[in-house]
């Protein structure tokens, strides 16, 4: 059994597909924002990304490979061996899973390698890596079917395209997901979520080597089971996914969560512990603007997760640094001016007067505190004047707290002064 | 020369396509040695191979391959590890090499792993391809193919070696190699299937004939060769003895 599989790897189609599946995914790992580095739920989940992309390379060529035998006209020379039929798949496709796990692999590899000198404690998290190769087994098999069903040469690209589309279609759905696109650590793949895409898989893999193909044989009396009971599987393991509850939930704090000892304090979740020091800095640098005597800086910042922003100010890291500047700046303006010191304005124009307003400050803080304009690779928000904000940035420390003043009294004039 | 052991051993058989029977009531007894299955096209050559391949089921009547009845799926397993089939389009895989082949083959037919590369190689020397062991399918010539195929019918010397129409599209020279392959399989029942007299006559020491589902002749070459009538059609004696049959409907 082992030469057989070793023959099959040595012979499969997908060693030449194999570079480019590495490529797809070491590219698409460091080629997009590179924020997972030394936060292991996040590098676990960046190996797992790719998956998708690579799924469907990977069921193509799984398709045109399990057709190898149609393709050569073998059927009836094939039905004639004493090797049951689904050894002999299972070979095969064990062969064209491993080419798919290769990349996930050098990936979590890749991941590990970049991470582990920062990330501190820990390690890459099993349940994401799982979690991609289960999809890769989902591909694999869902190809090799589809490539035994029929020997047409659409039915890679067919297959391909039908994969990833159906990878894309689950994605939005909270409970049929297969993939996630960040590992943030207030979350975590549930048991139950991850175990039934995993019973799926099998019972793709059994529905994939399982198949008999039409034959006028009735020495193969068992031809009913091997397609009936893997079609039911499929069904049953559909169900269960469909019945788990959501792909991911929400973890329980640490007991301890990390934390800075400067004031304002910063606390984060211990697998952001890589961020702590900048976002300390961000913290200090918002405390600066305390000096104007216009804003209340909280006394803690704290990760999401960690408490309910009902409990005090809560920022972001999982959207990266200047998301994490830009809820530490929303901390402070509502620690200063929340609902109870501002009133509802009383027209329209009033209200558009207070929202310009706050939102110029606002955006004035995260510069401060993120110590600059907004990072390019950063979109949305609400629009604001940016070349004012540079030009105000450039002032000295009174005449910006002076441009503050201003602002927050135009709030409270559009407030309660129409 | 016919060998004492019967290997292959059928009763009763009938075998067809839909509602078209293509032979019924088939008897055969076949011990080690050659035999050469010669007929017209549509006599029933190649599905009486298939059927011994177990590749169908027989409609009717029993079949046993070296003294084991042949019923059930498990029978049919163990079975086909004593069977090694050649058919008339020989299925390959390009990619893969000689050796790969035909150890991977060795892997089909169950042949035990502590044997299987032995074997292995056995088969493909018997074949003369050892040179050739490293080479890509792809890239052998037509007569290495046809080597090759039938190096994967004997890997594990299978007490059974089903030969369809393995000589066409070869050349003299490659059928003089094949013929000599196919002497060299002197611990085997080996039945060749074929148009072609001259090569039952050259490594055959049975022949039967068949015709519309019936084997019209069942006898050694010279004894076919002895039925040829004056002024049947032929070339050679066999020829001549093998047209007078298909002609005069010679009883076996």
């Amino acid at each position: 059994m082992i030469r057989a599989f070793w023959i099959e790897l040595r012979r499969s189609p997908l060693r030449w597909a194999l570079p480019v599946l590495i490529a797809i995914e070491l590219g698409m790992l460091f080629g997009r924002n590179t924020d997972w580095i030394g936060v292991w739920p996040q590098a676990s989940a960046a190996a797992q990304v790719p998956v998708a992309e690579m799924a469907i390379l990977l069921s193509a060529a799984a398709a045109w490979s399990a057709a190898r035998v149609q393709r050569a006209d073998g059927i009836e020379q094939w039905s004639a061996v004493a090797r049951p039929l689904w050894q002999r798949e299972a070979v095969h496709l064990a062969a064209t899973v491993v080419y798919g796990l290769i990349p996930l692999l050098v990936g979590a590899i890749a991941a590990a390698v970049v991470s582990v000198g920062t990330a501190g404690p820990g390690f890459l998290w099993p349940s994401y890596l799982l979690l991609g190769a289960t999809v890769v087994i989902i591909a694999a098999a869902l190809g090799h079917l589809a490539g035994r069903l029929t020997q047409s040469w659409l039915v890679p690209l067919l297959i391909g395209a039908g994969v990833y589309l159906g990878l894309l279609w689950f994605a939005s759905s909270d409970t049929f997901s297969f993939s996630v696109l960040s590992g943030a650590p207030q979350v975590e793949i549930t048991t139950p979520a991850l175990l039934t895409r995993l019973a799926l898989a099998v019972a793709l893999v059994v529905a994939a080597v399982g198949f008999q193909p039409p034959s006028r044989s009735s020495w193969t009396e068992h031809r009913y089971r091997a397609t009936v009971l893997p079609s039911l599987l499929v069904l049953l393991t559909i169900v269960g996914v469909m019945t788990a509850g959501p792909l991911r939930q929400g973890r329980e704090p640490p007991d301890e969560p990390l934390c800075s000892d400067r004031v304002p304090q910063v606390c984060i979740w211990p697998e952001h512990r890589r961020h702590l020091a900048e976002l300390t800095a961000i913290a200090e640098r918002l405390e600066a603007v305390a000096a104007s005597r216009l804003f209340v800086i909280p006394e803690s910042f704290h990760e999401e997760g960690l408490r309910t922003p009902e409990d005090g100010a809560t920022f972001p890291v999982t959207l990266g640094l200047w998301a994490a500047a830009r809820g530490m700046a929303y901390g402070v303006l509502n620690a200063s001016f929340g609902d109870e010191s501002l009133c509802a304005p009383a027209t329209a124009a009033g209200e558009e007067q207070q929202q310009e307003a706050l939102t110029e400050m606002l955006e004035w803080l995260v510069a401060r505190a993120w110590g600059g304009m907004r990072p390019a690779d950063y979109h949305g928000g609400f629009d604001y004047d940016e070349e004012e904000l540079r030009r105000v940035l450039r002032l000295p420390d009174d005449e910006q707290f002076e441009w503050a003043r201003e602002r927050i009294t135009t709030a409270y004039e559009a407030t309660c002064g129409a | 020369m016919r060998g004492v052991e019967v290997i292959i051993e059928a009763k009763g058989l009938a075998q067809g396509y839909g509602r078209k029977l293509v032979f019924s009531g088939l008897r055969l007894s076949l011990g080690v040695g050659t035999v050469g299955l010669l007929g017209p096209n549509g006599a029933g050559k190649t599905t009486l191979l298939r059927t011994l391949a177990t590749i169908i089921p027989p409609r009717q009547g029993t079949l046993r391959i070296d003294g084991r009845m042949i019923r059930r799926a498990a029978e049919v397993r163990e079975a086909r590890r004593r069977i090694g089939y050649l058919p008339q389009h020989f299925a390959y895989f390009p990619g893969f090499t000689v050796y790969e082949f035909v150890r991977y083959c060795a892997w089909l037919r169950e042949v035990p792993e502590a044997t299987a590369h032995e074997e292995t190689e056995r088969a493909i020397a018997a074949v003369n391809l050892t040179a050739q062991s490293g080479r890509k399918l792809r890239s052998l010539s037509g007569g290495m193919l046809r080597r090759c195929g039938i190096a994967q019918a004997i890997v594990g010397r299978p007490r059974v070696v089903l030969l369809d129409e393995p000589t066409v599209g070869l050349d003299p020279e490659q059928r003089l190699e094949f013929r000599e392959i196919v002497r060299s399989l002197t611990d085997a029942t080996v039945v060749l299937s074929t148009h072609l007299v001259e090569d039952v006559a050259a490594v055959c020491d049975r022949v039967l004939v068949m015709q519309g589902g019936e084997i019209r002749f069942d006898g050694t070459p010279d004894e076919l060769a002895g039925l040829a009538r004056p002024g049947a059609r032929g070339d050679s004696p066999l020829e001549r003895g093998y047209t007078t049959v298909l002609s005069n409907r010679v009883a076996a």
